[in-house]
């Protein structure tokens, strides 16, 4: 393999590369990136098995061919050389980097040990808008469990059915769903990514004006301006979220949202250590309190429109802030039944966002 | 007369509210007031816990069966206990008693010894104290309470009983060996039926007769410890001060076993035992509980204890054990030989909250818990447990327990 | 079902039930989710359990020979996981990661394959988070258990797997399996059978050509001790740990091109401190495991010689020509008894240095007491 390229260019490929690349050492050739070369396309990936990188670049292609190099030398060498031209030739035993006067040679690894990926050919996929849809991770990753005990939890559901595609996440006590619109293939399709790997991914987004989206069969990909990320999917039932949002609530509160994330914020210095913080409804508005009897107490008062019978619900204040900090636009409305019952929060009249919230149960 | 500003002489207080548990229902339901009544549980296993003095005059009292106490008073009237009510009276006349001084040490819902040392300036003679808190008690609370003044507590505390129902019982300084001389033996603080039974063997059942037996023989017979503590309560003499108590700042259970045991079948259950007595107490003094210490006694007696704090305050059985268990079975080591094992629960008051899980309807134990505290205090403490603790009642292979801590 | 035997089933010869019972999982489609090898080690199961991780990913019904099987085999293969103890244990954390693994879909195989070796290992933290993820299986994951030890396992993690038993092989099958299908020749088999006790160790000492040199060696120690007594034993117990140094030493010198490779790969990114640690942990390992290695050889080949003296007074010939060679006048004229008494000693000797005896203590005191025979 021989290929020449722009120093800048190829020395930014791969530290963008390298941020794939991780450091379990199972595999020694992970430690490495792998460089392939066809057809005028030159290409340069790197993964940690639970994310892959690749960038793909203009360039001279003198020979096709693939070898893999290590990652951190080859991005420190490129990184060192002088504007300009970068000559790489390499076979199955080493590589050799050429840059103004100096000559690098580094050891390659075993190409064929490779990972080799599924490839996202087969896979459906579509075209977003790149804002939306970083938007759209931020609002629902939050929401994923953390606890490997039950791993399809800490997975982002993707679902696209009937001209859209939706993002849900949940760790059994709150639950985040956004909506957007989708025009790529109408077939229904469900997969499930993890939300850490969805966050990461979401970066090829980043200063982006669209983004394509990959759904394959083990594996999920985000692509922008010549990059890809791809993460590998969790296999198994994701809970029918459907369900479990109540069709709509008796009660509502309609609350300006920089206040109440401020008046939460506030309240909950005093909700330390698994103590809630506790909302009471009712037609002026809301009054927060927190407390317990070693700390002392916070008490709240912000004024709101209320709809329905008073009613008191307590909350986790981390939830109850995350919740808050989703919601796009200057209001937040906040629907409950009772203090045992799920709540639902939405932004005035759009459909396209929910973030439902269990309550804390209080004697 | 002792001089001005010298502390008074008798400066104990022992005050114990009268029909304490009964007295409150009725005030709470006034159709019970002047009628017989128990509070305990009216079924076949119940107990009395309380009874009014109208009941007493049937011959009814605390600790006796329920089935019997029906047959002494055909009319008496039965009433389910109420914890939290009996609690929320009792910290109102606590706050009477700080108000006079800030020596309180309460010893149960229903009795109090106070130390007037100091109060004498502000509130006059002890015996005068007495009275005016007696006077509060009835007329804030409408409860009644029977107070004795002497110059320690073992003798406020007798006095207390002797003054009962609805008077003061005075016993001076110099008047202490009058006092105690004609009492049995047992009512003495420290002497039990055992050491009652010894004593009667020795040909004493009076304090005056106990008074009057050498000391040697009074070693021999009961041991040098026991002696000297007997030879100067029978002369009146108390050397405690009252102790004012914080609030609990844990609740344990612990259990030695028989034998080691090792199986881990077994220590599991043991685990759960202890759990849910600490669960119990806990929700009896309506607390929650934050954090799980589990502590282990190896057979060759090396003690480790590991601790755990959990997501949230809790005060069911099933919780604690949980986190026990995890505790446990963290241990590095392989089947050990286990001689006692106890459970500790920390970060009391607050009060148990539950985050609710989406699609799950709340903790089924919290009202478990709740049901199986109202059949125990119905039908006794046995009465009713875990399926997991119940089916391991004593069977051959099980190794018996010795007694609790 | 092929009607050939793949190569890679091949290396299993001596293990026909293990073998056949596997096989025909895979051909009736109805491999179970987990599996546990129980067997001493080196008679096959590592390679079963590969071949079995192979068969499951192969497009081609488990042919051996594709790059898929290739990489398999190499232990290259990103879907299949090899779990061992870093330390004395396996501990919670790498159950943990391998729960996380296991709900992830295969990265580019058909399912996801976890070997645990030594799984009498786990502590009951892993062993507990383990039956977990035993008792609800991700539909792509397959668990191969592997150990010597089953009654030291967690009996709830037993009764979850399959158990394949593997048979400790004798001294003629290791010779066929050798001289068959390895293409040893049929005397230094019998050699390497012997000398190694083992299948794994025979095939080792087959192929290594100094080992027949080494057990000249310690077959001349008997005598030499006889001779020279109680005066040689520390010199002699010292030339063997000095043989235990010269591989260990061998050793390190792969070891340290591992780091490099390492190093130059990862550098000082965050996270690399702890992998390094990891490989450390595990070159340690390694090391004593060479080590122990060279004491077992020794105190096999000594075995041997007093096993053969017995032999040869018994009117049996020895068992082969080298043992026949190193035969002299203690093996001549000693009393029989002090060759029983010598076994049970050396056999006493292993099991100390396998429990992290003092190797050189250990040692001396074997040869003083060889010193004294005859």
């Amino acid at each position: 393999m021989k290929i020449r390229i722009e120093r800048d260019q190829i020395a930014d490929a791969v530290a963008w590369v390298l941020r794939s690349v991780g450091s379990k050492a199972t595999l020694p050739v992970l430690g490495g990136i792998l460089v392939e070369a066809s057809d005028g396309k030159i290409s340069f990936s790197g993964t940690d098995l639970e994310i892959a990188g690749r960038a793909e670049i203009e360039g001279a292609v003198e020979q096709s061919g693939r070898a893999v190099l290590p990652g951190r030398l080859l991005n420190d060498i490129l990184r060192s050389l002088p504007e300009g031209s970068v000559t790489i030739e390499a076979d199955a035993a080493q590589g050799k980097i050429t840059g103004g006067a100096a000559e690098f040679t580094l050891r390659a690894l075993p190409h064929e040990d490779f990972p080799a990926f599924q490839g996202l050919d087969a896979a459906v996929a579509g075209v977003l808008d790149a804002k939306q849809f970083l938007q759209a991770v931020g609002q629902v990753v939050r929401a994923a469990s953390h606890d490997e005990a039950r791993p399809i939890l800490t997975g982002v559901l993707i679902e696209i059915a009937d001209g859209k595609i939706t993002l849900a996440a949940t760790d059994s006590y709150r639950l985040s769903v956004r909506e957007l619109p989708w025009s790529g293939p109408s077939e229904p399709i469900r997969r499930v990514v993890p939300a850490r790997a969805l966050a990461e991914a979401a970066r090829a987004a980043d200063a982006e004006s669209e983004v394509k989206l990959s759904l394959g069969e083990s594996q999920a990909g985000v692509e922008a301006g010549g990059r890809r990320l791809t993460t590998r999917l969790i296999e198994g039932e994701f809970p029918n979220w459907r369900q479990l949002v109540p069709e709509d609530q008796p009660n509502k509160l309609t609350i300006d949202r920089e206040t109440f994330a401020e008046s939460v914020r506030r309240v909950g210095i005093l909700a330390q250590q698994g103590v809630p913080v506790r909302l009471e409804l009712g037609e002026g508005g809301v009054k927060l309190t927190a407390g317990t009897q070693d700390l002392g107490d916070a008490v709240e008062h912000v004024a709101a429109s209320y709809a329905g019978q008073p009613n008191l619900v307590a909350f986790n204040p981390t939830y109850l802030s995350e919740g808050i900090a989703a919601i796009e636009g200057a209001e937040v409305v906040l629907g409950v039944r009772d203090g045992l019952k799920p709540a639902v929060m939405r932004a005035p009249g759009d459909e396209s966002f929910l973030y439902l919230l269990m309550p804390v149960r209080v004697s | 007369m002792p001089p001005p500003n010298a502390p008074p002489p008798e400066p104990f207080l022992h005050v114990d509210m009268d029909a304490f548990y009964a007295s409150v229902e009725a005030k709470h339901d006034p159709s019970l007031k002047g009628v017989p009544v128990a509070v305990g549980g009216s079924g076949p296993r119940g107990v009395v816990m309380s009874a009014s003095y109208e009941a007493r005059k049937f011959g009814v009292r605390s600790a006796m069966p329920s089935a019997r106490a029906r047959r002494l008073c055909p009319n008496l009237t039965f009433v389910s206990p109420n914890f939290s009510r009996y609690k929320a009276e009792s910290e109102k006349v606590i706050e009477i008693f700080f108000s006079f001084t800030p020596l309180v040490e309460q010893i149960s819902l229903d009795e109090a010894f106070l130390d007037v040392s100091g109060a004498s300036r502000l509130f006059g003679e002890p015996a005068t104290i007495a009275q005016r808190i007696r006077e509060r008690v009835r007329d804030e609370r409408e409860l009644v309470c029977s107070v004795g003044v002497a110059p320690n507590k073992f003798l406020a505390k007798l006095a207390s009983a002797k003054a009962k129902p609805d008077g003061v019982c005075h016993v001076k300084a110099g008047e202490t060996a009058a006092f105690l001389d004609p009492l049995p033996v047992q009512d003495l603080w420290g002497v039990g039926e055992q050491t009652a039974t010894a004593l009667e063997r020795l040909g004493v059942r009076t304090v005056a007769e106990l008074r009057a037996l050498p000391d040697g023989v009074l070693q021999r017979a009961l041991g040098p410890g026991l002696a000297g503590h007997l030879h100067d309560i029978a002369r009146g003499r108390d050397e405690r001060a009252v102790v004012v108590h914080e609030p609990a700042k844990q609740v344990s259970a612990e259990e030695t076993f028989d034998t080691d045991l090792d199986a881990p079948e077994h220590l599991h259950r043991e685990l759960l035992r202890l759990a849910e007595r600490v669960a119990t107490r806990l929700r009896k003094d309506g607390v929650a509980a934050r954090t799980v210490t589990v502590k282990v006694r190896f057979a060759n007696f090396k003690t480790i204890t590991r601790s755990r704090t959990m997501a949230e305050p809790s005060d069911t059985g099933a919780r604690l054990y949980a986190t026990a268990r995890d505790l446990f079975n963290a241990l590095p080591l392989d089947r050990p030989r286990v001689r006692l094992l106890g459970v500790a629960a920390t970060g009391l008051g607050l009060s148990a909250t539950e985050q609710l899980r989406i699609g799950t309807r709340p903790d089924p134990w919290r009202d478990a818990s709740a049901a199986m505290d109202k059949v125990r205090t119905r039908f006794g403490a046995d009465a009713v447990d875990l399926a997991a603790i119940a089916d391991s009642e004593p069977r051959a292979d099980t190794p018996p327990r010795r007694r609790k801590k | 079902m092929k009607t050939t035997t793949p190569g890679m089933w091949n290396r299993l010869l001596g293990q026909e039930a293990a073998v056949g019972v596997l096989r025909a999982s895979l051909a009736s489609d109805r491999v179970g989710h987990a599996y546990l090898f129980v067997g001493p080690r080196g008679v096959g199961r590592a390679p079963a359990a590969l071949a079995l991780a192979a068969s499951v990913n192969c497009l081609d019904d488990g042919c051996g020979t594709c790059a898929i099987c290739a990489k398999v085999l190499r232990r290259s293969h990103a879907d299949v996981h090899h779990i061992s103890a870093e330390g004395g244990q396996i501990v919670v954390d790498q159950v943990r990661a391998l729960r996380e693994e296991a709900s992830r879909a295969p990265f580019e195989g058909r399912m996801k394959v976890f070997i645990i070796d030594e799984a009498e290992r786990l502590n009951p933290a892993a062993g507990n988070a383990l039956l977990k993820v035993l008792e609800e299986p991700p539909s792509s994951a397959l668990f191969i258990l592997m150990t010597d030890a089953p009654d030291d396992m967690l009996p709830t993690v037993v009764s979850r797997c399959r158990r394949i038993d593997f048979v400790p092989l004798g001294f003629t099958e290791i010779v066929e399996i050798l001289t068959q299908h390895h293409g040893v020749a049929e005397d230094r088999a019998a050699w390497a059978a012997s000398a190694g006790g083992n299948l794994a160790a025979a095939l080792r000492l087959s192929k290594d050509p100094a080992a027949e040199e080494r057990r000249e060696r310690h077959l001349s120690y008997p005598e030499r001790l006889a001779r020279a007594g109680l005066s040689s034993a520390i010199s002699l117990a010292g030339e063997v740990r000095v043989e235990a140094d010269e591989a260990v030493d061998r050793l390190k010198v792969r070891q340290k091109d591992e780091i490099k490779e390492h190093a130059e790969a990862y550098g000082e990114a965050r996270g690399t401190a702890a992998a390094r640690k990891r490989l450390e942990v595990r070159h340690k390992r390694e090391a004593r495991r060479t080590e122990q290695q060279t004491y077992e050889i020794v105190l096999t080949d000594l075995a041997a010689w007093y096993r053969g003296a017995l032999l040869a007074r018994h009117g049996d010939g020895a068992p082969d020509a080298q043992i026949e060679a190193a035969l002299g006048d203690c093996a001549l004229s000693a009393p029989t008894t002090s060759f029983v008494d010598a076994l049970e000693r050396i056999e006493a000797t292993r099991v100390a240095l396998s429990r992290n005896a003092q190797a050189g203590l250990a040692l001396e005191a074997l040869f003083m007491h060889l010193g004294s025979i005859g």
